[in-house]
């Protein structure tokens, strides 16, 4: 008996299977393989009417298109005439070559690249006899149309966004990126979803090191399924001790090639309708896509903005607790005196108030974003203005109080990547601990720890402070804040080594 | 056992640097005060603090208490389950007899104590006790006075006595209408020694070049014109015989607007104003000079001011400066410039 309850049981170990399906190939071990499958079906059909040459056509229904099998596949093994006088052995040799009107018609050999192609949606053709099969490639395109970004709307970009479909969304970025040098490599993550991961980026400007690093990672990963996007994060990331996202990630075409002009390596998934890239560095989870479409100013401005918006929602609940508990010398006289007359008659102490209030604010976020839409938006209003208010006036908190954790909550949403404004929401509440513990010494002590914390993270050997903390030996320059015009940011960040740094004429 | 270990280490980090932090206080739990007065009494001193009355104008509360000492007393008024935070005391009041007494321990309190601030205002209640000018005013009130041009901060008196061994505080008088302003209180050492009141005050400010922007009426021809004085400026030169201080040489220049005039300016009128001007500055000068020659004080640090027009000499006059400030000859000149008299002809 350990601490913490009964000791945890050993781990059994996990050996991957190789082949999948050991068994030779055959139709009888094909239909063994998918019994009690309602959705696996078989027909014989004569090869051009000719009864002693019947071949059986084995497909998965709802996977492959049925006008396809029949006017690509079935047709031409009915009426081909050369076909009825050929044998069967140059029958097979007559469909591989182009006899049967499918796109792709592949030879197999083995169980598991068979069964593979049922799945995939192909119709699989076995000849009596032989232990080759002919696998036609009849897939259904079924898919969730292209239709506008929802959670990065932009107003001078691209209406585009990424889709479930992996091959849809490679043809978005073919679209946007025409040149050649656009790489997409394939590799299966997953042992029971066996989904495609494709890796893409630009040859001759992303550096083949980071490349490589992204393909080693995916092939170590060896999971039951890759259904949700923290099964591929957590394991491509260099560490989950942290809160900070280390990848990128888009539903937008355009920014997503953004990404892979700058020299990363992006990542589509099948079933996730945004791309990842890789290395994610700190500065990047502060641009927005539309700030390229921004004028300079205007966009410098807003990046300006949410910098002091980071600053305000990590910061200010803690240094609140902190300067109305410990410090309250440094409050200007008639503030310290409002804070006191909103204090009075209200039966909690400062650091409660704050800590209950944040708390609220999460669960009233959670339950808003659980909810549909138009219910989400009536929970958000009961919560935050009929809620707080009667709290007010309750007296259970202090308007001071509602006011800096609104405040806070407010810069959060100024975050253009919520997934970093949600590791700043956990050391916002970790900072309020540390002020209510030792007022200012607690939180600048908080954010030393945080930034240290900050300064050891790497994503894939790319210091995630790049280029605050790390210019690969670079002076570090105003784009990093300021959204320079683009004709002055000529160099692509060294930190990402580019084969080719150049960026523009 | 490991995870155990872990625990309790991470139990022991949280908890035992909890000791050496520091104590907060709940903000809602403060009684936040904003004047401080501090008379003499036959126990030593008495204390006399008020909340200032809040920001909707309720009445003041006002505490007291005696002891030996100020920091003594402070402490005895927190008897008794108050919290009292001195951190937002915008004005400190010191009655006159203590302030003849001697201020040295008042000021020292203030240095020291790590919730008052040096930036404080201090005020002498002249002829009268600090406990009575704090009775039942808004701390808003006395904290007006902080703005004015007069203000002088604890820091600029402490500064003034180190450097000079002697300073000035503003002082303020009671009265039926509430406390107003009376003058400068002079300080010689830590103590009291005498007002400059009227045109001594003015003199000061005017050597000081701060002062209250003043409506001057001045005769022209059978009737009266208006300046409003604006700006002022001073400088001070030493002059020496050899290495023999013999005097001082101080030039004010004073800029005023014409605001009112019963007939349209000339360039003679407009001089005429402005000798006017500058005879009534230059009077007012030497009734502070004579003041602080007469007290034997240089309360205005004129001399570190000569010092630093003549770094050269400076050795020689700070050599000098104790021994022949009360007599030393002081030329002053004063300049007047009229500004803003579109109407001269």
């Amino acid at each position: 008996m350990g601490f913490f309850g009964p000791r945890q049981e050993e781990v059994p170990p996990h050996p991957r299977q190789e082949p999948r399906i050991d068994l030779p190939l055959s139709l009888e071990n094909v239909k063994q393989v998918f019994s009690d499958c309602v959705d696996f079906s078989s027909r014989e059909v004569d090869l051009a009417g000719d009864e002693r040459k019947r071949v059986t056509a084995c497909y998965v229904g709802g996977m492959v298109r049925m006008e396809r099998a029949a006017d690509y596949v079935l047709r031409p093994i009915a009426q081909n005439e050369r076909l009825r006088e050929a044998g069967l052995e140059e029958a097979f040799r007559l469909m591989v070559n182009g006899a049967l009107y499918s796109l792709s018609v592949e030879e197999r050999t083995t169980m598991d690249q068979a069964v593979k192609d049922l799945i995939g949606g192909c119709l699989l053709l076995f000849f009596p006899g032989k232990s080759n099969v002919l696998s036609c490639s009849v897939g259904t395109e079924e898919k969730r149309s292209i239709s506008p970004p929802e959670n990065e709307p932009a107003v001078k970009g691209s209406q585009d966004a990424f889709v479930e479909n992996l091959r849809t969304n490679t043809s978005l970025v073919r679209r946007h990126l025409q040149a050649p040098e656009l790489k997409i490599r394939e590799q299966i993550v997953g042992r029971q979803s066996l989904t495609p991961v494709d890796i893409l980026y630009l040859d001759g400007l992303t550096d083949p090191r980071l490349v490589g690093q992204v393909e080693e990672r995916l092939a170590k990963i060896d999971i039951d399924a890759l259904l949700a996007a923290g099964n591929l994060e957590e394991y491509l990331v260099d560490g989950t001790s942290t809160a900070f996202p280390l990848l990128l990630h888009s539903e937008r075409p355009d920014r997503f090639c953004q990404w892979l002009a700058q020299g990363r390596v992006g990542l589509l998934i099948e079933g996730l309708p945004f791309g990842y890239a890789c290395p994610g560095t700190v500065g990047e989870f502060f641009r927005a896509s539309q700030d390229r479409a921004d004028n300079w100013m205007v966009a410098t401005l807003l990046t300006v903005l949410r910098y002091l918006c980071l600053f305000v929602t990590l910061l200010l609940p803690g240094f609140y607790i902190a300067v109305v508990n410990f410090h309250q010398e440094m409050i200007p006289t008639k503030l310290a005196l409002s804070i006191l007359a909103a204090k009075e008659n209200v039966p909690f102490t400062t650091v409660f108030e704050v800590l209950l209030l944040l708390l609220a604010f999460e669960i009233l976020q959670e339950a808003g974003l659980r909810l549909p839409p138009a219910i989400g938006q009536s929970v958000s209003i009961i919560g935050g203005l009929v809620v707080g208010t009667a709290a007010v006036e309750a007296k259970l908190v202090s308007p001071a109080v509602l006011i800096v954790v609104a405040a806070a909550g407010i810069a959060g949403y100024t975050m253009p990547s919520q997934e970093f404004a949600g590791a700043l929401r956990l050391w916002r509440l970790l900072l309020a601990v540390l002020g209510s513990l030792g007022g200012l010494f607690g939180v600048v002590m908080g954010t030393a720890v945080l930034i240290l914390r900050l300064g050891r993270l790497e994503s894939f050997g790319v210091a995630y402070l790049t280029p605050f903390a790390s210019a690969a030996g670079e002076q570090g320059s105003g784009r990093t804040i300021l959204r320079l015009p683009l004709k002055k940011t000529v160099l692509r960040e060294k930190a990402l080594r580019p084969r080719n740094r150049r960026n523009q004429g | 056992m490991r995870r155990s270990f872990l625990a309790l280490l991470l139990a022991f980090c949280l908890l035992a640097p909890r000791a050496a932090l520091p104590r907060g206080r709940e903000v809602g739990e403060l009684v936040l005060l904003r004047a401080l007065g501090v008379d003499r009494h036959h126990t030593g001193v008495e204390l006399t603090a008020s909340d200032g009355g809040g920001q909707g104008g309720e009445a003041p509360l006002v505490l007291r208490e005696t002891g030996e000492s100020v920091a003594g007393t402070c402490l005895k008024m927190q008897e008794g389950g108050r919290n009292l935070f001195l951190g937002h005391v915008g004005s400190l009041l010191l009655g006159e007899e203590l302030a003849r007494w001697g201020a040295g321990e008042v000021l020292e309190y203030v240095e020291r104590d790590i919730e008052m601030r040096l930036g404080t205002p201090l005020y002498i209640i002249k002829d009268a006790q600090a406990a009575e000018a704090l009775e039942g005013i808004q701390a808003d009130t006395l904290e007006e006075f902080g703005n004015r041009a007069w203000a002088r901060t604890v820091k600029e008196l402490l500064v003034g006595l180190k450097q000079n061994g002697a300073s000035f505080a503003p002082a303020l008088r009671t009265g039926e209408e509430g406390l107003s302003y009376a003058g400068y209180a002079l300080f010689r050492g830590e103590s009291l020694v005498g007002y400059a009141q009227g045109e001594a005050a003015k003199g000061m400010d005017l050597l000081r070049g701060r002062g209250e922007e003043e409506v001057v009426e001045l005769p022209l021809g059978e009737e009266r014109a208006a300046l409003r004085v604006v700006g002022m400026e001073s400088a001070i030169r030493p002059l020496f015989e050899g290495e023999t201080l013999t005097g001082l040489e101080i030039r004010c220049r004073v800029e005023a607007n014409v605001i009112a005039s019963p007939t349209p300016l000339t360039e003679e009128s407009r001089e005429s104003l402005t000798a006017l001007l500058e005879e009534r500055e230059k009077a007012r000068i030497e009734t502070a000079l004579d003041l602080a020659q007469e007290l034997g004080a240089d309360f205005l640090g004129l001399g570190k001011s000569a010092a630093l027009s003549c770094p050269w000499r400076r050795e020689a006059l700070e050599r000098q400066w104790a021994q022949a400030f009360p007599t030393l000859e002081c030329r002053v000149t004063a300049e007047g410039t009229l500004e803003r008299s579109y109407d001269i002809k």
